[in-house]
């Protein structure tokens, strides 16, 4: 005979107590996880929702309205280049990513079009190497859903995602302009005085980055003679920081200038996120109340009714460790079994009537399942800690009094 | 040897403090087979179970060869129970939802002995108490008599220098009586240390050594004295 059967025995021979704990942390955990599962995927469509709209923060020079960029970022105002640098090392929270951009007429091939300079990420995380700083790295809040860019390569839409590598001489061609010039990547564009090649054709995005032509910012600065300025820098900010005061601390660092965003979007979206988390604190509290005062009652009841074998077992020389382990290998028992359990129920409840109560498709996440049954046998232990210590405390000649 | 030393025990009763135990000084020579004879609450079970490492005294201390049982460590104090010492209760004390073969395998499991070893020495055990063929019964498919068998084979399994028994014959029909008392003889015999708490003379009868204790003191008694029919009835005390 081993430890375990020792254990599994007795749980045989008392299976109810067993049971009304299994289906206490059962329950919670499947709630809880339901939830967590469904929260998970409605953060995931936000942060989608979201990255469709674009930079969900703008910094425009004072005096410049929403409506003015919008219309193609032709208001002429501009601002030090520098506040782009000043931002990057400043290492806000919530700030994912910067795209200054500077926007002037020019023509191609006897057409008007604008000219958008953009600064590839490259730059930025070359120089934040250089200087240490902690840039663009997400914070913890930011994980669960970010609003972060795609993969930046050269075929994204500038606005809608960063670039990664833009070289000096290189041109991206909107997918409007393109078809009407009939240029293709390779090809030689004559702008503002200066050959460019075409490095990317873009995609058709259905915005004004269709009818554009894009180029290094500082290539656009130098053939525009405007030194070294931006006509706005569009941010992509954590969508919980952006509506946690994020816009505040970017307008008191950059005085002068205008910082705007498109909050009711975000908002929304965001007090949906915090609703589901919320929910999930709620029912985690529920869950360590009801299923470690369920697994304390049972144990106490436990110990209680096993008094006379807990003073047999260290009449023939059980130790309290050993006395206290018992109780609480039944609790890691019940505990594990609950969160496998409660997992299992709270995914099919998440895959099925989560994803029809939200109209967003939930599929099982497997972390949760790690979690789920690392916390319930945390809760379910720590439970049964106290019963456990009680029972190894006990005076084995007591026990057969009592008995 | 085991040796108590102005041992007492006392107990607090809401306000009132109960002696269970008057002080004491009892030495035990290792080889000895004591019977300890005296009234219902006289402090029998008190004194086997201090003598047993099972309760603290209030006053005094109590040896075990040269240990002072009670101020070791309490899993010290465990590892001294498990390692020498044996105990026979009257009502078995059998884990309920082992079987008897399980049941004479615990204190090797406590030992940390191989499974192995805990089988086969179970088996010898259960055999030497003739219950073999009871070896997957639980306790409740056990008559009283089996039951004692197994815990006795249980109390032998580690093959202990000293048996402490606590009215080890008095829920048994003759025969198992009997039975149980010559395992004790054979035990003695074999050069080991046996303290038995009984009410009954017969029992007592078969110790080498005979002490008696009535308000919580305690005195050695000659044999004739205790089988002596106008001192004791029958059974010494009810």
């Amino acid at each position: 005979m081993n430890f375990t059967t020792l254990v599994w025995k007795e749980i045989r021979e008392r299976p109810m107590a067993m049971i009304t704990g299994l289906l206490t942390i059962t329950l919670g955990v499947a709630a809880l996880v339901a939830i967590r599962n469904v929260a998970f995927y409605s953060e995931r469509a936000v942060a989608r929702e979201l990255e469709a709209l674009g930079a969900n923060v703008l910094v425009l020079p004072q005096g410049v309205t929403l409506q003015d960029y919008y219309s193609a970022d032709l208001h002429g105002q501009t601002m030090p280049e520098e506040l782009v640098q000043q931002l990057a090392f400043s290492n806000l929270e919530g700030v994912e990513s910067l795209a200054p951009k500077l926007c002037v007429p020019a023509r191609l091939d006897e057409r008007g079009i604008i000219l958008t300079g953009i600064l590839p990420q490259s730059e930025f995380q070359a120089k934040a190497a250089w200087q240490s700083a902690n840039l663009f790295s997400p914070h913890k809040g930011c994980k669960k859903a970010r609003c972060s860019p795609g993969d930046g390569g050269a075929e994204s839409s500038p606005t809608q995602r960063t670039v990664q590598e833009l070289y000096q001489h290189e041109a991206l061609l909107g997918a409007d302009i393109a078809e009407a010039t009939g240029h293709k990547v390779g090809d030689k564009v004559k702008l503002l005085g200066e050959t460019l090649v075409v490095s990317a054709v873009l995609p058709s995005t259905g915005t004004v980055d269709d009818g554009r032509v894009f180029a290094h910012l500082h290539t656009v600065q130098r053939l525009a003679k405007v030194g070294e300025v931006v006509n706005c820098i569009e941010i992509m900010g954590c969508c919980e920081d952006v509506a946690e005061g994020l816009v505040q601390q970017l307008a008191d660092m950059l005085p002068g200038t205008k910082v705007v965003t498109i909050s009711q979007v975000v908002q929304t979206q965001v007090s949906v996120n915090r609703l589901m988390e919320r929910l999930s604190w709620l029912f985690l509290v529920i869950l360590i109340g009801m299923a470690g005062a369920s697994i304390a009652n049972s144990t106490i009841a436990n110990v209680r009714e096993r008094r006379r074998e807990i003073g047999t077992l260290m009449a023939i020389g059980a130790t309290p460790h050993f006395v206290s382990l018992l109780f609480l290998s039944k609790a890691v028992i019940v505990g594990c079994l609950g969160g496998l359990f409660g997992y299992v129920l709270g995914s099919t409840v998440a895959v099925t009537i989560g994803s029809q109560w939200t109209g967003i498709p939930v599929t099982p996440l497997p972390i949760l399942a790690a979690v789920a049954v690392g916390g319930a046998m945390l809760v379910s232990t720590a439970a049964a800690w106290w019963p456990a210590r009680c029972a190894a405390a006990l005076d084995p000649c007591m026990c057969f009094q009592d008995g | 040897m085991i040796r108590l030393e102005a041992v007492a025990k006392h107990y607090r009763q809401e306000e009132r403090l109960v002696t269970a135990l008057a002080p004491t000084t009892l030495t035990i020579e290792s080889g000895e087979f004591v019977a300890v004879v005296g009234p219902s609450g006289s402090g029998k079970s008190t004194m086997l179970t201090l003598l047993g490492g099972m309760l603290a005294p209030t006053e005094g201390r109590v040896w075990f060869d040269d240990e002072s049982l009670y101020d070791l460590k309490v899993a010290e104090r465990a590892k001294v129970r498990r390692l020498k010492m044996g105990f026979v209760f009257q009502t078995f004390n059998l884990v309920p939802y082992l079987t008897a073969q399980e049941n004479v395998e615990v204190p090797l499991l406590l030992r940390g002995e191989p499974k192995a070893v805990q089988r086969a020495r179970a088996r010898e055990l259960l055999s030497l108490v003739g219950l073999e063929d009871r070896a997957s019964h639980k306790p409740t498919q056990l008559s009283t008599g089996q039951q004692q068998r197994v815990a006795l084979a249980r109390t032998l399994v580690n093959d202990p220098r000293v048996i402490f028994a606590d009215e080890p014959t008095g829920n048994l029909d003759p025969d198992t009586r009997n039975h149980v008392l010559s395992f004790f003889e054979e035990f003695h015999r074999a050069g080991k240390t046996i303290v038995m708490v009984t009410h009954e003379i017969q029992a007592a009868s078969r110790a080498t050594r005979l002490l008696r204790m009535a308000d919580g003191v305690l005195r050695d008694v000659p044999h004739d004295e205790a089988s002596a029919p106008h001192s004791e009835p029958r059974r010494l005390a009810s």
